[in-house]
């Protein structure tokens, strides 16, 4: 036995040494120099489509701008982080030449990738690139969404009482707070938000049980309308909504599916307007590069118009969409500075 | 014993049979797959097959694509071969490499000023320690109180990624979008052997483990135990042998390959450790050891074809509408065509067996 470990101990110096030569790559130029005539739009998805969430919306996307600009449209699906480079190199070899994709987890890869196929026009969405010419980040301003939402909320509430619940109280969710309260305030000043938070660590991101229980207590406080900025735990809000019988607004994507009966609206991050936006300007000539926010006024966030929307909430809505893009009304970002 | 112990201790020594067995079954999980494609509508099979099997290997960029997939599923394909061989399951590989590479990722990072070969030794060992540490406890658990291994490797499994996850995010956290640890040093990384792609140095290894364990499993006494355990632990243990050391080294070596697995991917794939980087190796090594019939040279050209198919699998992805899924799939069919096909064969002579007293009785 004694042998047998020698052995094995052996061969791992041996073959640390053959690991240790220098390392004489070669970076192989795969980029092509002829100029490729027409857009072909590649989509690199996170994981599945029908995940109702950052994918489908995605997709959506695609397929608007399949359907506008005629152009050639393909979709994959990646559910291992390894292989990410793979697909993008697929795509680029297929002769996709304006790539999307869909999630923040795949900027390391895009780091990579994008500086060796510089014709190559790449777009990442929810995270900031701004040092690579040929990549495009998208960010949401959701300040601007959740003051809609405020609107929406306080014109509903009967209670003048109504519920945050956010996940962790870092600056990213503070903005949709803070944005929400101007939006509440802005149709009834004296009316109360009542703000409250998940936790403190990551797991305020899936903890839907404590959502419910402060849910719960915003309830018992009189709170007839709750909004939520909470990932995954934003399910036990909604929960606690139906059953108490009162208004739920959902968040990034819309959630009436979740409620039906009591989602009054969702403030939306739309990933799908990126992808166009995107794909427009590379057909225009002028792909966009750096970092864009997606907000009021290029449509990139907003609410749904459900059918609980009154009428006069649409208009004081719209009329806030306009005054926000017109620049008359700017609600705050406390991520701005 | 019943029939899955012989299944994945099957006599390997007929190596002309399993290799036609093996042959048959793909033929058929091709035939199969392309039935269903066209059931779906697809019209040229033909290139589907093309994109899966042959285009990657057109071009050396692409083969050295399969051989970045095909080296992690050796080690892995190894590591449970070596359980399997002494009848013991290690269904904790998929944890035991998240440790692994965690420790290699450590090592990597936060040692400074190493000589090139010191240092990816250092990292190695760490994280061969760490993966034979934890299978060796699954081992010490069934030796000492007759816990089954699938269970506590499966529950080790559960908690060893869930543990490294919250390792990674809480402690040892790279700033950035992406839950990893900071990059090795250079000092640590494996020698690249393309620039390109991720492919490095630790194929060599995997395929000198190949010749190595080959070489213990046919020529050393210990290979004869092993051997002999897995056709039937408790003969061999009232032929002198000490069962119960046998099931713990053979525990240790599993968990080390499977670390080794892990420090492959950190020190000369990836240069750190994301969270929850494995699609599944440690799964896809149960597949591998068993359509190999746990021979290490079946393990190295299972993990080649697995490692075209996934390769291939992207490629499909990309050029049709097939989704990867469907890769998977016909993985599967292979998987169970061949273990069908061994069945049958071992219950062949029992059969036989049977048919034949019957006759005899009818004849009295």
């Amino acid at each position: 036995m004694k042998k047998l470990l020698a052995l094995i101990l052996a061969l791992v110096m041996a073959l640390a040494m053959t690991a240790c030569g220098g390392n004489a790559g070669d970076t192989e130029n795969t980029g092509d120099d002829e100029k490729a005539p027409a857009i072909k739009v590649g989509l690199l998805l996170e994981g599945s489509l029908g995940d109702e969430s950052i994918n489908d919306q995605a997709y959506e996307g695609l397929l608007k701008v399949a359907e506008d600009f005629g152009v050639e449209t393909k979709y994959v699906e990646c559910d291992d982080t390894s292989k990410y480079i793979d697909y993008l190199e697929g795509l680029v070899s297929a002769g996709f030449n304006v790539i999307c994709c869909d999630s923040f987890n795949q900027e390391e890869a895009l780091r990579e990738f994008a500086p060796q196929h510089p014709d190559v026009h790449f777009m990442i969405l929810d995270t900031e690139v701004s040092d690579i010419d040929n990549v495009a980040s998208f960010t949401y301003a959701t300040h601007e969404c959740s003051y809609l939402a405020g609107i929406a909320a306080a014109m509903k509430s009967e209670s003048n009482v109504i519920g945050f619940i956010g996940g962790m109280q870092i600056p990213t969710i503070e903005k949709f707070q803070v944005g929400f309260e101007e939006g509440v305030h802005s149709v009834k000043p004296d009316a109360t938000v009542i703000v409250k938070y998940i936790g403190n660590d990551n797991s305020a991101w899936n903890d839907p049980a404590t959502a419910k229980t402060l849910t719960m207590d915003c309830i018992s406080n009189g709170a007839d309308v709750c909004y939520h900025a909470a990932g995954a735990s934003g399910m036990g809000m909604i929960e606690a909504c139906v059953e108490k019988g009162i208004w739920a607004i959902g968040v990034n994507i819309d959630q009436t599916h979740l409620a039906p009966e009591n989602m009054l609206t969702s403030a939306l991050t739309k990933g799908d307007r990126a992808v166009y936006l995107f794909t427009e300007s590379c057909v225009n000539g002028t792909p966009l590069s750096g970092m864009t926010v997606l907000n009021c006024a290029n449509e990139g966030v907003g609410v749904v118009e459900s059918e609980f929307m009154t009428e006069d909430i649409m208009a004081a809505v719209n009329d806030a969409v306009a005054k926000i893009v017109n620049g008359e009304l700017t609600v705050t970002n406390v991520m701005s500075y | 014993m019943n029939l899955v112990h012989q299944l994945i201790n099957r006599k390997s020594s007929n190596a002309l049979t399993q290799v036609l067995i093996f042959l048959v079954s793909f033929l058929l999980a091709l035939v199969v797959g392309g039935i269903l494609l066209a059931l779906q509508g697809h019209k040229d099979i033909l290139s589907v097959y093309y994109y899966l099997l042959i285009q990657p290997l057109t071009t050396g960029n692409g083969i050295a694509k399969v051989l970045v997939q095909t080296t992690p599923l050796i080690f892995s394909g190894l590591a449970v071969a070596i359980a399997f061989k002494c009848d013991v399951f290690n269904i904790g590989v998929e944890g035991q490499l998240y440790a692994g590479a965690l420790a290699a990722a450590y090592l990597g990072y936060a040692l400074q000023g190493l000589p090139r070969l010191v240092h990816v030794s250092i990292c190695i060992l760490g994280a061969i320690v760490v993966g034979g540490l934890l299978a060796l406890l699954a081992g010490w658990l069934k030796v000492r109180f007759g816990v089954h291994e699938v269970i506590s490797t499966i529950m080790m499994n559960h908690m060893i990624s869930n543990i490294v996850t919250l390792l990674v995010v809480d402690y040892f956290r790279n700033d950035g979008p992406t839950a990893r640890t900071p990059t090795v040093q250079d000092s640590a990384r494996m020698l690249s052997l393309s620039g390109s792609s991720q492919l490095n140095s630790g194929l060599i290894i995997a395929v000198l483990l190949c010749v190595v364990l080959y070489i213990v499993f046919e020529k050393t006494p210990f290979g004869w135990q092993l051997n002999a355990a897995g056709k039937n632990l408790r003969a061999t243990t009232y032929c002198g042998v000490d069962a119960k050391r046998l099931i713990l080294i053979a525990m240790l070596i599993s968990g080390a390959l499977a670390g080794l697995l892990g420090a492959e991917r950190v020190l000369g794939g990836f240069g750190y450790m994301q969270v929850n980087f494995s699609p599944g190796y440690g799964y896809d090594g149960i597949t591998i050891a068993v359509i190999a019939g746990n021979n290490p040279f079946g393990c190295l050209l299972m993990s080649l074809l697995m490692g075209l198919l996934c390769t291939g699998g992207t490629q499909l992805n990309v050029m049709t509408d097939i989704p990867s899924e469907w890769v998977d799939m016909l993985s599967a069919f292979i998987f169970v065509f061949v273990v069908a096909a061994n069945a049958v064969m071992l219950k062949l002579p029992e059969l036989k067996e049977k048919r034949l007293s019957r006759e005899r009785r009818l004849a009295k």
